[in-house]
């Protein structure tokens, strides 16, 4: 059969298959709606390319909830029968993706993997493509999936999947229906007047054209469906028999069990296959469309749809091996509503999906497991226990409180004080994640109450550190400090390395954010660190890691923060601890920002921020980046609406650590366009937000913003570094701070409080950054105050020069054309050596050269120097 | 009534401080006048990584509810089947 407008689509997969040839393998991602031919595609494709590759296929079930790695169970029959033992024996999921992709890359012919209807895929299995996507460049495998995109749009973790591969790697094509005119050709050759009808009908869906020109009754019928049911209708009663049963199982049904059902169906099968209604696929039977199963199975009345399940779920209670596939069963047993089959066998599948990492799924069994469980069961509490946990790790945090709180009633009235303890400070950090704080804070001193008896328990070792937690991430360092030093003692004398680790970070990270010297602070975050890695405590390094990042930028010490971002980032990029990296990456960019690097800021701003699925407090760091950028380079439009929404979702946080940067970064906008202070916000933060504004880097950072607005300050606040200094008038130790942590921004801003000499130059960095916008609003401060020779913005020649060397760096150019060394150039322009070398470095990148004399060079070929 | 020897495992609690033996003899003492069984609890033995106690109760679970009351652990609880001392030899 011709298909019809799907050459395009066709010529793409053959120019991957002949880049698969030539040792480059790629992903490719089909989506479309139901029937629009997605499947017809894939085979067209593969049967191209039949004999000449190695062709492995697994497909992803409708069942109530899928398999865990239910396509790897597929391809592993095909591929190699010892990944069979391996899937049902090993529950490492490292080992199970690694093995296959050895089995992948076996020499040889090339591979074509196919993965259907990954809209329905399990979190494992989403993970293995993820996994495989990344490493597919690598791999002589052309990696072809289908999925419905109308559905991808409601899962979460295949939405997520696509904004995590990297570009270049994959291809995403949504495959189209047919147009108007090709289905008035094909109405045409079925000898019908015209294909307006069907076309209105079907708006061009392919499978619903096809059923209905088919021609099973006569005319066109009023609905799609009927076309189906005529055919159904028509045939004998073994055959409906045959096709009830196969419409009520997503995942097909092999020969042998056809005829344990009923020993005349094998015998049917035979017309039904002829006539394509019927395929066959690895010794599994199936309709030729799920839509074509789906008509027939809700044809049925629910009574007989009932006991069909029932039937085939004894069936499988009967036969031993199909305990292998679980969700199937449970599926089943659902539908066939037999309730102790469910209760005992969803909590085994739960286990085995969260063993595997498929949580959502983990979490959908243990709540049907709690629905069809005795109320009066004492292993009920384990069930909403388990069910708030998977929740919890799957961001779905209202369910997940309120399982918790069913858990927290039950050991409550059985008295169980240490599980009682536990179950309140759980329920505290779920509290925290929906941004509660105050419920959360109740909650964790709650805990910390019912816990404490004077028995050094691990359960209150954790209640003082989730406290400890919560009051530094509320920025009370009183509480943090309290608290925090109780879970050190108490970890250390149970030697719990894994709490030692957190408390620390905790008491680290308040000690850094309210003290002008970080050096006992850091300490503890460092050894928080040491002791995680030593223990491979993942969670708890990357924790450390963004902590350690996130202090340097706070407190404004741009290497050491570059240093631990750098290790950081590889660290969680090689463990998949995504929202970390996600997180640290939010916070690097306002570095990227501050030292003039702003196409590479705006890139990766724009990149955490098309994440749709980005939690707040990724979001904002990467809205008020981006919002900064835009006022500094002039485009107070985008600015504008960047900081309205940076207000709308902070507040949700009642975090000075949200909250602050969003309102400084609205009092820069104010200072730079003269548009109206965000008065109303600042005094209610003034008033409420902080425990302490003494030594705080948060409270430093808003007044320094409030001072430089002409705002009146609180008196007596011990402010902290080289904010104070400037705030005070010492501009000029101000800074040379500035320079030496690398913050190029408020180096420039601070020469502005100098004398003319050090304005102007303040005002040349802050061009040689592209901060216009700034600079221009100080220029015309500057020449109300009657100051005259004001450099003027970068010109356009060096703007355009071919190397995209900036003004000050062709003025070090020529110093170093004639011969100049660093220090000299220092003096000459009022910068430190440092600043120098950091120039040079870059001229050289710019130039692609190594030294300096080459670098002179270079720049007179170009035309650079003269 | 029996009596019972529970085993407390707990590392380092022959360094814990006397106002932590306080709260913990608190603990457990409020839980015994909260249970509606008959309890009594008799002296408890502190060693380097160890907590015996000698208690007087109906039964084993008792002993377990008073522990889960309190949030102590209780690793091992055995029943005290007779009781010599030297006038046994007599």
């Amino acid at each position: 059969m011709e298909l019809v407008e799907r050459d395009a689509y066709l010529s793409m997969l053959a120019e991957q298959y002949q880049h698969l040839v030539n040792g480059v393998g790629h992903t490719v991602f089909l989506g479309g709606e139901a029937g629009v031919g997605k499947t017809s595609l894939v085979n067209r494709f593969l049967e191209g390319i039949a004999g000449k590759a190695k062709i492995y296929t697994g497909a992803c079930d409708s069942l109530f909830t899928p398999r865990p790695l239910g396509p790897l169970y597929d391809i592993a029959g095909q591929l190699d029968r010892s990944l069979l033992e391996l899937l049902r024996n090993e529950k490492d999921r490292a080992l199970i993706f690694t093995s296959f992709l050895q089995a992948l890359s076996t020499p040889g012919a090339p591979v074509v993997l196919v993965f259907e209807d990954i809209h329905w895929a399990d979190e494992a299995t989403i993970d293995f493509i993820k996994f495989l996507a990344r490493r597919i460049a690598r791999i002589p495998c052309l990696f072809l999936l289908t999925f419905r995109d109308e559905e991808a749009n409601f899962y979460i973790p295949l939405k997520a999947l696509f904004g995590e591969l990297p570009a270049g790697l994959f291809t995403k094509r949504i495959v189209q229906r047919l147009s108007r005119e090709a289905v008035d050709r094909m109405a045409l050759e079925k000898g019908y007047a015209s294909g307006k009808e069907v076309y209105a009908l079907t708006s061009g869906n392919p499978f619903y054209v096809t059923e209905i020109l088919a021609s099973y009754s006569p005319g066109i019928p009023e609905k799609v469906k009927d076309a189906i049911l005529t055919v159904f209708h028509g045939r004998d009663e073994t055959t409906q028999a045959l096709w009830e049963f196969l419409s009520i199982l997503p995942s097909g049904i092999d020969y042998k069990k056809a005829e344990q059902i009923d020993p005349h169906f094998p015998k049917g099968l035979e017309h039904c296959m002829r006539s394509g209604i019927i395929v066959s696929k690895n010794d599994f039977l199936y309709f030729k469309h799920e839509l074509y199963r789906i008509a027939i199975e809700e044809s049925m009345t629910p009574y007989r749809r009932k006991s069909l399940h029932h039937r085939i779920l004894q069936i499988m209670l009967d036969c031993p091996v199909e305990f292998n596939n679980l969700s199937e069963v449970v599926h089943h047993a659902r539908l066939a509503d037999d309730r102790a089959t469910v209760a005992r066998l969803a909590p085994q599948a739960a286990k085995e999906a969260a063993a595997l990492g498929a949580h959502l799924q983990a979490s959908k069994l243990y709540l049907t497991a709690i629905e069809y469980t005795d109320p009066t069961d004492p292993m009920l509490v384990e069930l909403y226990e388990r069910h708030a946990y998977e929740c919890y790790l799957t961001n779905q945090i209202a369910p997940a409180i309120a399982s918790q709180q069913i858990v927290l009633a039950m050991w409550r009235e059985r008295k169980v004080k240490l599980r009682e303890g536990d179950t309140l400070r759980f329920l505290s950090r779920l509290w925290w994640f929906s941004g509660h704080r105050e419920q959360s804070i109740a909650l964790a001193r709650e805990a910390i109450e019912v816990l404490e008896n004077g028995f050094p328990t691990r359960e209150r070792a954790l209640a003082y550190s989730n406290l400890a937690q919560l009051s530094m991430l509320a920025d009370d360092p009183a509480n943090t400090l309290l608290w925090g030093n109780k879970a050190i003692d108490l970890a250390q004398r149970m030697d719990d390395q894994e709490i030692l680790s957190h408390a620390l970070n905790n008491v680290g990270a308040v000690q850094i954010k309210f003290s002008n010297d970080a050096t006992e602070g850091a300490a503890k975050l460092q050894e928080s660190l040491a002791i995680a890695l030593k223990n491979g405590l993942h969670e708890h390094a990357a924790r450390a890691y963004t902590n350690l990042s996130y202090s340097y930028v706070l407190i404004r010490q741009y290497k050491k923060a570059t240093t631990f971002f750098d290790e950081g980032l590889k660290y969680c990029e090689e463990r998949d601890l995504k929202s970390w990296s996600y997180y640290m990456e939010s916070e690097r960019v306002k570095i990227l920002l501050d030292t003039g690097a702003w196409p590479e800021a705006e890139a990766l701003a724009l990149s955490l921020l098309s994440n749709a699925l980005q939690p707040i407090t990724t979001k904002i760091g990467a809205i008020v980046t981006l919002a900064r950028l835009k006022t500094r380079r002039g485009e107070f439009e985008e600015a504008r609406q960047l900081i309205e929404e940076g207000k709308r979702i902070a507040p949700q946080t009642s975090e000075a650590q949200r909250i602050v940067p969003v309102l400084t970064a609205a009092m820069e906008f104010s200072w730079i366009t003269g548009e109206p202070l965000p008065l109303e916000e600042l005094k209610g933060v003034e008033e409420s937000l902080f425990f302490q504004k003494d030594t705080s880097w948060h409270y430093t950072a808003l007044a320094y913003w409030m001072h430089k607005c002409r705002l009146p300050l609180t008196s007596n606040i011990d402010f902290v570094g080289p904010f104070r200094l400037e705030m005070e008038g010492h501009w000029k130790a101000a800074a040379e701070q500035w320079e030496e942590a690398g913050c190029r921004y408020e180096h420039a801003l601070a020469l502005l409080g100098g004398d003319e000499k050090h304005q102007k130059l303040g005002i040349l960095l802050l061009d040689e950054m592209g901060a216009t916008a700034t600079s221009e609003m100080l220029k015309l401060k500057l020449k109300g105050l009657g100051m005259r020779n004001i450099p003027r913005g970068p010109r356009e020649s060096t703007r355009n020069n071919p190397a995209q060397l900036t003004g000050r760096q062709i003025e070090i150019l020529n110093l170093l054309q004639g011969g100049a060394p660093n220090k000299e150039i220092a003096d000459k322009l009022f910068i430190s050596p440092k600043t120098v070398d950091h120039h040079i470095s870059a001229i050289l990148s710019k130039l692609e050269v190594t030294s300096r004399a080459k670098a002179v060079l270079e720049a007179q070929k170009l035309g650079i120097l003269k | 009534m029996k009596k019972f020897i529970i085993e407390r495992e707990l590392p380092g609690a022959g360094k814990l401080t006397p106002s932590e033996l306080k709260s913990i003899a608190t603990k457990s003492c409020e839980v015994v006048d909260n249970l509606e069984a008959q309890y009594h609890w008799i002296q408890t033995f502190v060693t380097d990584n160890k907590l015996y106690c000698v208690h007087i109760a109906p039964d084993r679970e008792t002993v377990l509810e008073h522990a889960r009351q309190g949030g102590f652990p209780a690793d091992k609880v055995s029943e005290v089947r007779s009781i010599m001392d030297p006038t046994t030899s007599a």
